[in-house]
């Protein structure tokens, strides 16, 4: 089984680089969302295959769910046309070098131990979580370390027992953000076609004398 | 030996639900004409049941025409996965006590993430058909989806703050002495409009506006693709119903055909309010989701959790499922251990310790 789980976890992964680079390298932007929107399945595989289940399907509610469906309004929005003309094959090479670049640069950091790197005993605040030396990314030590208990309560512990303030702060960020987006799209004096039903229902009827 | 009992457990779920589906459209077409005086398929099989068969049989004898500038491996893959995924939704319904395909303990937000995902195929249909009808059918469909599954979700989480858990079956145990159709009546009514406007049904069904949008974004599909939409529309429509009486009316509880009856209800409520009601206009769609239910089922959480909070009625941690209750001694071992067990039957007698 351990061996299923193993070949399972290569498919994945193989699928999500190789999802990355044609969202990177498409010259069509339906079909580079498409790619990201297989890339954020194929994490949140992976995520069920760390038996971090809670963690996965909010990669979909939120992510699949909310933001990718709005990159995907815009882009179909679009005059796909003039986005097309723009991506020569040169930047699709800038981008695909940016890309080996940077999967080296984590294939490198991720075979030292960070733990040595960053000192984590100073960031150590929380006593229920963060015991265990998460930047040690092998799957299967995650797998030991998180899956025991529920996933779900040690995020309920953390996000509102230590991090309670900084959760409020930023709400309060999105909602300034939120709120800009408002201000900047609103503009009192356009003329927009409101219906007012207490004006509809109240007016009085003026009967013109026919024929 | 394994694989096969899961492959006819499956099977199982998948023909009870596509039967149900076939019966569906004959009743929901049986209803409509009743409420306008005609009669209505009467003349394939008794009564006209075999309608739905026939139908059927024609739609995949029929020749699949793909569009000749349309993306065709998109123009696939679209009902496709609606389909798919409005079928692998019923996996985690609870039909009975022990008869759940999958039992997870977050099985309401699988619910969620298959009804986020399904929006695709429905973007992906409207898009490679390359049709404007098409395409602006899907822009409504999935702009009205995304607005009303934030007020489910709301709904929903009323409704785990009151059962502790976000298993459906954790959810129906808990109701064992009140169904939550009592102290949530008004989110009883919400969720139902919302399942209306999420299925894209009437008088919500602005993305197959006949009058506006010809078909909307089934518009260029024929034979077995539309079948694929059509089944998916229909499955939805009862997953819904089966969501709502799982949630607010005690589910399983009861008789032992209970939940059949009681989505039966249901079922011919969607019908009767799509024959009893026209459309609405596409703006008080949006503003009765975002200026009214929204604010609403806001507001109600808030009184939920302060009512559960000044009366001491909070429910027990995860609920009544014992799977985290080692956990619990872990953590606080002030928490009562029940033992390890996976039969819900011993469950649903500790709930009662718990809700009586």
């Amino acid at each position: 089984m351990a061996f299923f789980e193993d070949l399972l976890f290569l498919g994945f992964s193989v699928n999500l680089i190789l999802a990355c680079l044609l969202t990177i390298t498409a010259y069509n932007a339906v079909t580079a969302l498409m790619a990201l929107i297989f890339a954020f399945v194929n994490a949140t595989c992976l995520f069920f295959l760390m038996e971090l289940e809670f963690v996965g399907l909010l990669f979909i509610i939120v992510y699949l769910g909310a933001i990718c469906v709005l990159f995907l309004f815009s882009v179909m929005l679009f005059n796909l046309k003039e986005v097309v003309r723009t991506k020569t094959t040169s930047f699709i090479l800038l981008n695909f070098l940016i890309f080996l670049g940077i999967t080296f640069l984590f294939s490198i950091l991720f075979q030292f131990n960070l733990e040595e790197i960053i000192d984590l005993s100073s960031i150590n605040s929380s006593k229920v979580f963060l015991k265990p030396n998460l930047f040690e990314l092998n799957h299967s030590n995650m797998n030991s370390v998180i899956s025991t208990p529920n996933s779900l309560y040690f995020l309920g512990q953390v996000l509102y027992g230590e991090y309670l303030l900084y959760l409020i702060l930023v709400g309060v960020v999105l909602l300034v953000a939120m709120l800009g987006a408002v201000v900047l799209i609103n503009n009192p004096k356009d003329q927009t076609q409101m219906q007012y039903q207490l004006h509809q229902i109240s007016r009085t009827i003026q009967i013109t004398k026919g024929k | 030996m394994f694989i096969l009992v899961y492959i006819i457990k499956a099977l199982l779920v998948t023909v009870y639900v596509l039967l149900m589906v076939a019966f569906y459209t004959i009743l929901e077409r049986k209803i409509i004409s009743y409420m306008q005086r005609r009669r209505g398929p009467n003349l394939v099989g008794p009564f006209g049941l075999l309608q739905a068969i026939s139908d059927g049989l024609k739609l995949l004898v029929k020749k699949t025409i793909y569009p000749q500038s349309a993306n065709v491996l998109i123009f696939i893959v679209g009902p496709t996965m609606t389909f798919v995924l409005s079928y692998l939704a019923w996996s985690v319904i609870p039909f009975d006590a022990e008869a759940v395909f999958v039992d997870t303990p977050l099985s309401l937000l699988y619910l969620l993430a298959f009804s986020a995902l399904s929006l695709y195929g429905l973007v992906m249909g409207g898009w490679s058909s390359n049709s404007k009808y098409a395409f602006f059918g899907a822009i409504r469909a999935v702009a009205q989806m995304i607005s009303y599954e934030v007020s489910l979700g709301l709904i929903l989480i009323s409704v785990v703050c009151c059962s502790g858990t976000l298993n459906l079956s954790g959810i129906v145990l808990s109701q064992v002495n009140n169904w939550y159709l009592l102290p949530h009546f008004p989110l009883f009514f919400l969720f139902f409009i919302s399942a209306l406007a999420e299925t894209n049904r009437h008088p919500f069904d602005f993305a197959e506006a006949e009058s506006e949008l010809v078909s909307g974004y089934n518009t260029e599909y024929s034979a077995l693709f539309f079948v694929l939409f059509f089944l998916a529309e229909y499955a939805n429509m009862i997953l819904m119903s089966t969501l709502i009486s799982l949630l607010f009316l005690g589910g399983f509880l009861g008789f032992s055909w209970s939940l059949s009856l009681k989505m039966f209800v249901l079922m011919n409520f969607f019908v009767i309010v799509r024959a009893a009601y026209p459309r609405l206009r596409y703006d008080q769609l949006m503003q009765f989701c975002w200026k009214f239910i929204l604010p609403f089922t806001l507001a109600w959480f808030v009184l939920t959790v302060c009512l559960l909070k000044l009366l001491d009625a909070c429910p027990p941690l995860n609920g009544p499922l014992t799977s985290f209750v080692a956990f619990y001694s872990y953590i606080d071992k002030n928490f009562e251990i029940l033992e390890l067990s996976t039969s819900l039957p011993k469950l649903w007698l500790s709930s009662k310790i718990y809700f009586s």
